[in-house]
């Protein structure tokens, strides 16, 4: 064997008075970092194979443990940092693609936290949510262009079918497979009692699942996995999804041993087959085949359910989705380069796409200039951390937000990144049983709902500060956005001015 | 002559007219150079302030920085436009450049039975309210005012050169009949200066303009309207109804209605406006009533939706060049009425959309109707605090915001309903109402003219929202 050049990136520091040797954070890491020395009576640890879950430091009763990152350096180069060569060493022992997981780690900038938000002063008075009606409520689909009346002169309701939430945040895909059971079971309840919708992603739905179908959005990606006409029509809404925030332009690779069982029924393959979506849908090379798909499930389910197409935030992201508003699809969903993952190229996506805040600024101003911004409502995802995220994505036109990262956080997760690896201590990225039943789906699902409760409060404060009481009022309103700290270009394509102008 | 040529120009013509153009080349690099940079209001407005600097042996500077986006194809489409960020930079921001917020009084009258009064009794009426205003700006809209040219579309213009009337005339006389233009009388008032040209044409559309354009008599009138305000520098048509007119000016309401001389003028109903901006030089335009075709809304509050009202708006082809609420609320009724064919109950129901929990606990029938309209119509609800008085051919709409965060009274005497933003507004020319109410939040008071009832419009009550 040779060398390993790769050193540990965290230190476990246990402090030896205070541990009692418990076992505990051995048997509740999956990495296998803590054993017992039986030479000396105590604990130790492999940091090697640390990734920093914080599993065993949640869990260590005596609060003996704690997790450093190590203060060993490579001598000191601001072009070849030390991450740098650590990947070169790995692809040099591996000769492979670097994987990783959950959204890039890299310093882009993070345009929310470069936006203001308004408030009332003087000539217009801020409205208090506890005293007076404040409403989130927003509907998902296409708008008639044109009232119809019949006969008698009476208007005629009817409309293309719509998604009705009750806060305009849903979750966003993520296949089971990716994720547990448990984890989709606690997504699954949190939408039903919040009155919003999770995605299945690309794996199919559980057979357990179809009771939450109200509030389900069943996914159709490039594998097809698990579609069939029942799985169409459990759920109310259809997502096509043409690409991934943290991967745009290449597909999935769902490893044999994760297709345990119920997976390979779900998804409608061979047992320990590996699951591979390609990059692109085989039937899709343009945008009439779009189209066509996009009618073929609307024919599937008999014009019920609105068809979401999703996509990546790339380049020309406003001319794809000014194409995909006249596809015939509902919704458009798009997902920006900072969303997450369960298993990326690392260089995909740390490089490719653009952030959410401007692909979504260009696409709704692109749709406006072309009069068919009524068509298609436009749902935003990639990296939603917080209700001020989901005000400015309001304000700069998104009809609602797709969370993922945050809901995973919510049920445990510490964004250790290894995803990938299948062996997520907190029962949420694995397949494992053991892993698994960490995760519980009643208490998860109440800490969902917890979250997305708090952050509609947060919504509603902001909203009556700025003498809103309606969403509707906020989306698009872009003059409630100061930019702070962004350049001329940076703010042109915002929409928006500068503080203090 | 060919200045104008394009600007009704639809994808049919659209071959022919390149072709045009491109054998009268040379014609066309001057047209080009002298109308492609058209200057935003905002250039507009730096203009007049030039022309004064200049005319007071001042520098005029050497140039303003233009960005604008101009498609020809598209010439009545308002595509957004990029306004210049940087370069010169004004102390104080004009009309049409900022949001200036502002309170507000007004006042509306009408006779149900259509007998005709003068616009005295609105002066009076607006007159109590004097602290409600800060004398930068008043106007009164009338209607049935012209009955001897009530087929006639009145178009009251302002200028500020005369290259600007004579621009806008020939575009005038392009695309219409004018049967008849005069300058609008005027008294001098001591407290009202800086005035531009202010004249009327009565005109109608050119039939083969008219038929070649394939749009219908309004729509025709609404887009040259349009085209007018956005493109002819110096030149601002601020009414443009049949058998209505507005009057508007910068100073106190009371000292406009004197300067119009609105003793002269009868009609049936009348709406008038004070004006309280935060921050203005004052622009004439600027002052309410604000007004398209039969249209004319004055409003007293400062609405929190704004951006997301013009941005849908400016979808249809309408250009918010004043950023004012009061131009976004009247291009919304005008397109939820005029082009959706909503009765203005519905529209109300549209702006001021009842609370969805309030929805909830209607009949199933309206539930449909009430969630339809919130849905489809979704970024044309209003917040924030509004009280609006709507004129339209035949009659008055006043509503209010969903919360009521603005006053608004209304009361009726025999045949005349008032409307106010304050009791004492009213019962300064109508002492003894026959019953006097505080209509709430969201809920329209409609009033129509009784020879109207069951008319073009049969939705609605003659007073509803009591
Ligand atoms: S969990 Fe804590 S107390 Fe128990 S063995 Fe590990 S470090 Fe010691
Ligand atoms: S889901 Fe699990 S493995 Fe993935 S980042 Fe979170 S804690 Fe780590």
């Amino acid at each position: 064997m040779g060398i390993n050049y790769l050193y540990p990136d965290f230190e476990v520091i246990r402090n030896q008075d205070r541990c009692i040797t418990c076992r505990v954070c051995e048997r509740q890491c999956a990495n296998e970092v803590h054993s017992f020395d039986e030479a000396t009576g105590r604990m130790k640890a492999d940091e090697s194979k640390c990734v920093n879950c914080h599993r065993c430091v949640s869990l260590c009763p005596t609060h003996a443990l704690k997790i450093v990152r190590t203060d060993h350096i490579f001598k000191e180069n601001a072009n070849w940092k030390g991450e740098v060569i650590q990947d070169i060493y790995r692809q040099a022992e591996s000769g492979g693609v670097l994987l990783a997981s959950m959204g890039t780690p890299k310093d882009y900038p993070v345009y929310w936290d470069k936006m203001l938000v308004n408030a009332s002063q003087v000539t217009n008075p801020s409205i208090d949510p506890l005293r007076e009606p404040m409403e989130t409520r927003t509907y998902l689909g296409q708008k008639a262009s044109a009232v119809t009346r019949d006969t008698n002169g009476r208007i005629i309701t009817k409309t293309a079918p719509q998604l009705k939430l009750e806060i305009p945040i849903m979750f966003s895909a993520m296949s089971y497979g990716s994720i547990s059971y448990n984890a989709h079971k606690s997504l699954a309840l949190a939408a039903q009692k919040l009155g919003i919708y999770y995605n299945t992603g690309e794996g199919g739905l559980h057979e357990d699942f179809y009771q939450y179908g109200k509030n389900t959005i069943v996914q159709v990606a490039s594998g097809r996995f698990g579609v069939h006409p029942g799985y169409l029509n459990a759920g109310a809404a259809i997502e096509i999804k043409m690409g991934q925030g943290a991967k745009p332009g290449i597909g999935g690779h769902l490893p044999g041993s994760k297709i345990g069982e119920d997976i390979s029924k779900t998804r409608m393959i061979p047992l320990h087959s590996d699951a591979i979506s390609p990059a692109p849908h085989h039937d899709i090379y343009s945008i009439e085949d779009l189209r066509q798909l996009v009618f073929a499930l609307k024919e599937a389910t008999a014009y019920t359910k609105p068809v979401i197409v999703k996509v990546a935030a790339v380049h020309n992201i406003s001319a794809i989705a000014s194409g995909i508003a006249r596809s015939g699809a509902d919704i458009i969903a798009i997902d920006g380069f900072r969303g997450g993952t369960g298993a990326a190229p690392a260089r995909t996506r740390d490089n490719v796409g653009i952030p959410i805040e401007l692909a979504l600024a260009s696409v709704d101003e692109r749709l406006r200039q072309e009069g068919i911004r009524g068509n298609v409502s436009l749902v935003v995802g990639g990296s939603i951390r917080s209700s001020s995220d989901v005000l400015k994505a309001v304000a700069l036109g998104a009809d609602a937000v797709y969370v993922a990262t945050s809901a995973l956080i919510a049920l445990g997760c510490h964004l250790c990144r290894t995803c990938h690896s299948g062996k997520c201590n907190w029962g949420i990225a694995t397949q494992n049983p053991e892993l698994v039943k960490r995760l519980n789906p009643e208490i998860g699902s109440e800490r969902l709902v917890n979250l997305i409760t708090a952050w509609n409060h947060e919504l509603k404060e902001m909203m009556g500060g700025m003498g809103i009481n309606s969403i509707e009022a906020l989306r698009g309103n872009r003059l409630m956005l100061r930019g702070i700290g962004l350049n001329e270009t940076e703010l042109q394509i915002l929409g928006i001015k500068h503080a203090g102008a | 002559m060919l200045a104008y040529s394009n600007c009704i120009l639809h994808g049919a013509d659209a071959k022919i007219m390149l072709l045009t153009l491109l054998l009268l080349y040379v014609p066309l690099s001057t047209y080009l150079q002298k109308h492609l940079t058209i200057p935003s209001p905002r250039d507009k407005q730096m203009h007049f302030r030039y022309d004064k600097a200049y005319s007071i042996g001042q520098r005029r500077p050497s140039e303003v920085p233009r960005m604008r986006e101009v498609s020809v194809m598209g010439a009545f489409f308002s595509y957004p436009r990029r306004r210049p960020m940087n370069g010169y930079h004004q102390k104080t921001p004009l009309e049409g450049e900022v949001r200036i917020p502002s309170g507000c009084a007004i006042s509306g009258i009408i006779s149900r039975s259509g007998n005709r009064f003068s616009g005295r009794e609105a002066i009076s009426s607006i007159a109590v309210m004097h602290d409600r205003s800060n004398g930068l700006g008043g106007g009164f809209a009338g209607y049935g005012i012209y009955p001897e040219y009530a087929d006639f579309y009145a178009l009251h213009v302002f200028y500020y050169s005369s290259e600007a009337k004579r621009s806008c005339e020939e575009f005038l006389e392009e695309h219409f009949d004018l049967i008849n233009l005069s300058k609008i009388p005027t008294t001098k008032q001591h407290a009202i200066t800086d005035e531009p040209l202010i004249w009327r044409y009565f005109v109608t559309p050119l039939p083969t303009k008219l038929a070649s354009s394939q749009l219908d008599e309004k729509e025709y009138t609404s887009r040259c309207v349009i085209k007018v305000n956005k493109e002819i520098d110096g030149a601002y048509v601020f009414s443009s109804g049949k058998n209505m007119g507005v009057f508007k000016a910068v100073g106190y309401p009371e000292d406009v209605g004197e300067f119009y001389r609105l003793d002269d003028y009868e009609g049936y109903s009348w709406t008038v406006h004070g004006r309280y901006p935060t921050n203005t030089p004052g622009w004439w335009g600027g002052a309410h009533p604000f007004s398209l075709l039969d249209y004319s809304v004055v409003h007293n509050g400062e609405i929190s939706s704004y951006d997301a009202n013009r941005r849908f708006i400016e979808m249809f082809g309408y250009a918010c060049t004043l950023m004012t609420d009061t131009e976004v609320i009247t291009y919304m009724i005008d397109y939820l009425n005029r082009k959706q064919g909503l009765s203005f109950e519905e529209v109300a129901h549209v702006i001021a959309a009842p609370f969805w929990s309030t929805i909830e606990g209607k009949s199933q029938e309206e539930r449909e109707v009430y969630t339809y309209l919130r849905n489809t119509f979704a970024s044309m609800l209003i917040t924030g605090p509004f009280s609006i008085i709507l004129g339209f051919s035949g009659g008055l709409m006043a509503l209010n915001d969903r919360l009521k965060l603005r006053s608004l009274v209304a009361a009726e005497k025999d045949d005349r309903v008032y409307l106010a933003s304050e009791e004492a507004a009213i019962r300064v020319i109508c002492p003894e109402p026959d019953r006097l109410w505080y209509p709430s939040g969201g809920k329209p008071v409609i009033v129509t003219l009784d020879s109207q009832q069951g008319g073009q419009d049969g939705h609605q009550l003659p007073v509803s929202g009591l």
